[in-house]
């Protein structure tokens, strides 16, 4: 009978260590950076990354990962947001690394068109080495923000690989993520103080 | 004199017998099965508290992963208190709040926690420090783990003014915070009114970051309510499991780390066992002779009674189980398997080894204490050895006491037995060897070997040699011990002893003298003999020095990288 508390905590424990768990579709179930989850847009995990900038009125996340392609190295800060996605092939590990943040030091940086209403785009190719490394950079301009991605492919492609990371990676709004906090609380909280929402 | 047999009549030097007499066989009290072993690892009511509290935490976990109305109520609840905290914001108390905050950044963890390691490290407090460390590396990785399960964001509809990272849920801050002083506390601070304070001291920092974080809207009152939770709950019962205070006190009394405190709830127990297992009326147990021991916490026990008599006892712990399982270690690496080198397992046996050695010697004639058995105090962690206590004895290096020729030998007539005995003493120095009325007596037998090789029973002469030698002169030693050994043995004996085989206490005594004995008394000898090799390389010790050296390495950068991943290094 004594054991019958130690059980019970066991239990508690182990179910707790079992994500499955939660709701299934329930957006704070995903600890990726989606721009959709189940219907809903964004994850907690882009939640705080707006949290991070909250004056960013876009937010990284991703939006179809292709096969052989992960996500690694998330760390959310006050002021900066960041993961990164690594190949299984031989493209190498931090293929890209997207970083969010108040704003951006551009390079010698040439506009090239943008899929996102709202958001301008600057490409700058850092360093290229026929046959085994392309290195360059993707700078993305919005209102109250910029995210950056650091493109790092090696092997013989080249930039070749660009597409299919442009076609993983996009932006969910702020305004879409409000919405979804609204939804999700049922009303009861919002993501931003109302000053600064409008 | 001959040292005398036990059968044989008693001479003036033998163990006196009306001591004996005053130990009890009758009426021995048998622990009874279920009973509190007297040092209990207690939590104590404030642990118990702060399990159960534990146990609410992973309850409201539960609650809030698997049902989402749980999990909303606790944002609402959560977003009020910030809110109402966020109306409260002034400059002045933003700026006041934004100080206070900086008591969870990296740098004041680090600076506490490093600290904290250095003292311990100084002090040698070696278990303490591991469980801080440990205790310290669980709370960062339950509260990342939990973190990443539970994925709450930061406050919401608030302006969040203070730096933060990662989830909102625990407080890592005010986790390893809260964990790092509650370390403190248990490791650097004595217990009692000092840690009293401490604990206050303690719980206004933790309420004040606490507070702060709420005020800025870095966590709600949840993450910090759970985040100090946690915080306290692990290092607490760590500690107290771990390091409990009647078996490892906080203290900075310069003593062996090898002498426990016998007062206290151990020194009651230590009393309590000797009169229910002995059957002896326990007057007063004192520390004795500690600077000639380093295994063991020596004690002399004063027993009920007239005329006044004394026992002398030996008390044994875990901690003296692991110092000797290092010695030994120690020496394999150093110097190969010179001897008997396997470590004892349990404490128990280790005093059964004690116990034994003395029954042995006892019987074989060595002048050396009578045993009177083996006391429990605490089943498996602490016992003790109780011998007949030599009463008027003198160290045999102290000035007062003549070594004349009779000393002489007598000291050599001991190794004398031994080696006809078969046996070995393996730790022949001045603290081992009383003189009374004359005659010398052989104490501190735990090392003792049966059946040893020749190397070792010639290293038992020569260290014999070189103790008297310190209190007379080599010249007058080495003729007398031509009396009882030949010269090959004597050949043989400083041939084998050098550097280790010396006692540290005999080697700093010839340091102290400036003499170098072990030269006077190879240049006696007719011929010089060639020293034997204290060095046996094997394929064991090779492999058990790779072994070392690896898990050491592995160990090392264990600890680097759990430490840089929790954000301390």
């Amino acid at each position: 009978m004594r054991r019958l508390p130690l059980l019970a905590l066991a239990c508690v424990l182990l179910a707790s260590c079992n994500p499955a768990v939660q709701t299934a579709q329930d957006f704070t179930a995903s600890h990726q950076p989606n721009c959709t989850y189940h219907g809903q847009m964004g994850t907690v995990l882009v939640i705080l990354m707006a949290q991070a900038v909250p004056t960013a009125s876009q937010v990284p996340c991703i939006e179809l990962l292709p096969a052989g392609l992960t996500v690694s190295d998330v760390f959310v800060r006050n002021g900066r947001a960041r993961f990164a996605l690594d190949s299984d092939r031989d493209l190498g590990h931090h293929v890209v690394e997207v970083v969010l943040e108040r704003s951006c030091r551009l390079g010698s940086v040439t506009q090239v068109p943008s899929d996102t209403l709202g958001v301008r785009r600057y490409q700058e190719v850092v360093e290229v080495v026929p046959g085994r490394r392309y290195q360059g950079m993707l700078y993305h301009l919005f209102e109250g923000g910029c995210v950056t991605y650091r493109l790092d492919f090696r092997g013989g492609e080249q930039a070749r690989p660009l597409s299919e990371v442009s076609l993983a990676l996009g932006f969910v709004s702020r305004e879409a993520l409000r919405k979804t906090v609204h939804d999700y609380t049922e009303g009861r909280l919002e993501l931003d103080p109302p000053a600064a929402g409008g | 004199m001959e040292p005398t047999l036990r059968n044989a009549p008693g001479t003036v030097g033998d163990p006196a017998r009306t001591r004996s007499a005053r130990v009890s066989r009758s009426g021995r009290h048998r622990r009874p099965s279920g009973e509190a072993p007297p040092l209990p690892r207690t939590l104590d009511v404030s642990g118990r508290w702060w399990l159960a509290a534990a146990g609410v935490v992973l309850l409201l976990w539960t609650a809030i992963i698997s049902n989402r109305s749980t999990a909303l109520f606790v944002l609402s609840a959560d977003q009020t208190v910030v809110e109402q905290a966020a109306r409260m914001r002034t400059g002045m108390l933003t700026d006041v709040m934004q100080t206070v905050h900086a008591l969870g950044s990296r740098w004041t963890i680090r600076l506490l926690l490093w600290s904290a390691v250095a003292v311990l490290l100084v002090f040698r407090r070696f278990r303490h420090l591991y469980v801080f460390l440990g205790a310290t590396l669980a709370v960062t990785a339950i509260t990342s783990l939990f973190a990443y399960i539970v994925l709450y964001p930061r406050p919401l509809a608030v302006e969040i003014l203070g730096e933060w990272s990662g989830y909102a849920h625990p407080s890592r801050p005010v986790a390893v915070f809260t964990a790092v002083v509650v370390g403190i506390l248990y490791s650097l601070v004595p217990k009692g009114r000092l840690r009293q304070l401490g604990k206050l001291v303690a719980a206004v920092l933790v309420a004040a970051l606490s507070v702060s974080l709420v005020y800025l809207a870095v966590n709600s009152p949840t993450d910090v309510l759970i985040g100090v939770v946690i915080g306290v709950t692990l290092p607490l019962v760590a500690f107290r499991l771990l390091t409990p205070n009647e078996v490892f006190p906080v203290s900075y009394r310069r003593v062996s780390s090898a002498h426990l405190d016998v007062g206290g709830r151990r020194g009651q127990a230590i009393h309590r066992a000797l009169e229910e297992q002995l059957g002896i009326q326990v007057h007063e147990i004192k520390p004795f002779g500690l600077s000639g021991s380093a295994g063991s916490t020596p004690l002399r026990v004063r027993v009920k009674g007239e005329p006044e008599a004394w026992l002398f006892a030996k008390l044994y712990a875990g901690s003296h189980l692991r110092s000797d399982r290092w010695y030994k270690l120690g020496r394999t690496l150093l110097y190969g398997r010179l001897e008997d080198e396997k470590p004892f397992n349990t404490v128990r046996r280790l005093v059964q080894q004690e116990d034994y050695a003395l029954r042995l010697m006892y019987g074989a004639g060595v002048r050396s204490p009578e045993p009177f058995g083996i006391v429990e105090i605490t089943p498996e962690r602490e016992y003790i050895v109780v011998t007949e206590f030599f009463d008027g004895a003198r160290e045999i290096g102290e000035p007062e006491v003549e070594v004349d020729e009779a000393v002489i030998d007598d000291g050599l007539r001991i190794i004398r037995r031994l080696w006809d005995a078969g046996l070995a003493h393996r730790d022949v120095k001045p603290a081992n060897l009383l003189v009374r009325d004359g005659r010398v007596h052989l104490i501190d037998v735990f090392f003792a070997e049966v059946r040893p090789s020749p190397w070792r029973q010639a290293v038992d002469l020569a260290n014999m040699m070189l103790v008297l030698a310190c209190r007379s002169s080599s010249q007058r030693v080495y003729e007398r011990a031509r009396l009882q050994f030949g010269e090959d043995e004597i050949a043989e004996a400083f041939a084998a002893t050098r550097g280790l085989t010396m006692p540290s206490q005999l080697r700093r005594v010839m340091r102290e003298q400036g003499r170098d004995l072990h030269a006077e008394f190879l240049r006696l000898l007719p011929e010089r003999p060639r020293p034997i090799a204290i060095q046996r390389w094997s394929i064991r010790r090779v492999g058990l020095m790779v072994g070392v050296l690896l898990l050491g390495l592995v160990v090392v950068l264990l600890l680097f990288s759990n430490f840089k991943a929790a954000g301390l290094l």
